[in-house]
Parts: structure tokens; sequence; C-alpha cells
């Protein structure tokens, strides 16, 4: 990455893509069927750090669910804003490292934005997404996911904080980046809904283990404790 | 309101720099499909089928995508998922033609890139 991180304009750029990208966050509904109902769906900021909280029940299996989330290698499927993917290999067994470059639009700016995550179980089994500063154009963030089986269905709950190291414009970025967003992870919901249930009506079972994923020989050092 | 000078010369430079080689699905997407791709993406028993259900052997079939979604959003090469694999943008293992195929030429990729930002349409 190039130029100063501290401080940087959401550039528009004369190409189609980001056309399309801005008319789709304004006029984007899913354009498959949904059975999801949808609880709660927040973003808020403050201080330049983004609070978003979703929540739905899914008619969907809790293990399936699952699945589709911790199926790094294809992560690409749950949004049509991620440009680019690739699982990094640590030396633990039990935490896996995503790289996502993202296209990140308010109104009609639109940029690529890049952000390497450190995903792991938890041990009440929810999945905890922590972003490497070092390696993002955020200065901090942190996602659970929490999966809850329901006797018909499952209930998804996704908390997260995101600090992003670009600049925004504070008057109308914030509530433009808020509005995306929300609509984003709305549709991320359905997807993962959609994908879920298809895996789970067809009985399928991914490849998807740290082992078998495309992986890549970080330089980080391994942390002994 | 103020003219500046500059900005109709702006605005053609970047509509003329945004303008591509018009690409045939025809002649330019179809053969590389057929000889590329069309191996494990065709029903009943290609394994790209099974695996996602995606039949490459039919404009119709590379519109509708996979069981999971469309793979194309036409005029948007970036975010179509058909280009993300097709450049090797979602890691090495789902990179495009896979198995024994080998990946595409620069050239190639060129031409599904400039087809999709095109329209993907069906020409």
């Amino acid at each position: 990455m190039s130029g100063p991180r501290s401080i940087r304009l959401l550039v528009p750029i004369c190409n189609a893509r980001f056309i399309a990208a801005a008319v789709a966050s304004i006029f984007f509904q899913p354009s498959f069927s949904v059975a999801y109902e949808l609880n709660r769906a927040e973003v808020t900021e403050n201080n330049g750090i983004f609070q978003i909280i979703v929540s739905a029940t899914l008619d969907a299996p809790a293990e399936y669910i699952r699945q589709v989330l911790t199926d790094y290698r294809n992560i690409y499927r749950l949004s049509s804003s991620i440009v680019e993917t690739e699982v990094i290999e640590t030396c633990r067994r039990d935490e896996t490292q995503v790289r996502t470059k993202i296209l990140a639009c308010a109104s009609v700016f639109c940029r690529e934005v890049e952000k390497v995550e450190t995903v792991r179980a938890l041990d009440s089994g929810d999945l905890q997404a922590r972003i490497v500063p070092e390696q993002s154009e955020f200065r901090s963030g942190l996602a659970i996911w929490k999966i809850t089986a329901m006797d018909y269905g499952s209930e998804l709950e996704y908390a997260a904080t995101l600090e992003p190291e670009f600049y925004i414009p504070p008057v109308v970025g914030v509530p433009a980046i808020r509005s995306s967003l929300k609509a984003e992870f709305i549709t991320t919901v359905a997807r993962i809904e959609k994908i879920a249930s298809i895996n789970a009506e067809r009985d399928w079972s991914e490849e998807h283990a740290l082992a078998d994923a495309d992986v890549k020989k970080t330089d980080l050092p391994c942390n002994k404790n | 309101m103020k003219l500046y000078p500059l900005q109709p010369m702006l605005l053609v430079i970047m509509l003329t720099s945004c303008a591509a080689h018009k690409v045939s699905y025809q002649h330019d997407i179809a053969p590389v499909l057929e000889s590329q791709c069309v191996e494990c993406h065709s029903s009943p028993d290609g394994s790209g089928y099974r695996a996602i259900g995606l039949e490459l052997d039919s404009y119709d079939g590379v519109i509708k995508g996979t069981i999971y979604g469309p793979i194309i959003i036409a005029g948007d090469s970036r975010r179509s998922i058909l280009n993300m694999l097709v450049e090797g943008r979602a890691g090495r293992r789902e990179c495009m033609p896979g198995q024994s195929q080998q990946g595409l030429s620069d050239k190639k990729i060129g031409l599904f890139s400039d087809w999709v930002n095109q329209g993907a349409l069906k020409n």
C-alpha cells in the first residue's frame, strides 16, 4: 500500500464498476428469495469507530451456517463487495488469517480497502475475527459471530467494531458509510442463509479446513505465549 | 454557475480512457470457455457442475451462474466472481481453470474483463 496511511481521501474513479457499485448501494435488494427474519440491524459511529450489530433468525441449520462462515476459501460468495481474498497460514492450528480487499463505498465515492483478520473459534463456539492493524487499512477491528441452533433454523448474531484508518469526510461520508455497511450486512446475512440452506438440502460438506486451504506462508513470528 | 475550462476536457479524457476494444461473446469468450472450462463445467458429469451447478457451455449457463448465485455483475468485472477466479484474486486453489488445465493467458483474462465491463452481452 502506498502513500500516507493516516489520511486518504475516498477517490472516485471513472470506471463502470464504481458507478455500478454506487447504484447498487442505493437500489440493491437481494435478488433471491429469502426467509430470514431480521431482528436487529444497527450501525453507529462514535469518534471514528463504527459499531455494527446485526441479529437475524435464519432458516438453515446452525452447523451449515458455521460451515459457510468458516469456508474462508469461498468467503467471496458472502458479499459482492469482496474483490480479493486469500487464506494465509499461521503457525497456530487454532486460528486462520484471511486477507480480503473490499470495495467500500460512501455514496458515489468508492475505494478498495484491504484488511487482514485473524479468525478463530472461541471456547463458547462463537467465531471471532480480529483485524491485524499492521496489515490492514484499519486501526482496529473486532467481530464476533454467534450462531445458536433453534428448534427451527438458527439465530445468527454479529457484533463488530471497526476503526478505519483512511479518511472519511465527516458530514456526508459517515452517514453514507453507515448506510452502506448496514445494507451490506443485511445482504450478507441473506447470502449466508441461502448458501447454508442449499448445502443442508443437498447434504454438501465442502472441504474448508485450513489444511486443505490455499495457504501462503506469513512472515509473522509465532507467538509462543 | 462558474465554469472551469478544464472540466470538459477532463471529462472527455476520462470517457475515452474507459473505452476498450469491443469483445464478442461468440468469437472471443465462448471458444475459451469451450476449450478450457466446459470439460468440468457441463452437466451432468462435470466436476464443476456437480460441485456448484455451473454450466459454461452456453451463454445462458454463464449468466445463470452457480446454485449459490450469479458469477457475473454486468459492467463490473472487479466484483464479478468469474473474473475474480480467472484472475486468481480468490487464492491459488480457487484459481480457474482448475485441475489439469493451464491458467488463462493475460490476453484471455483481459478479454473476459472487457467483456464483462462491456455488459456481458450475447454478441
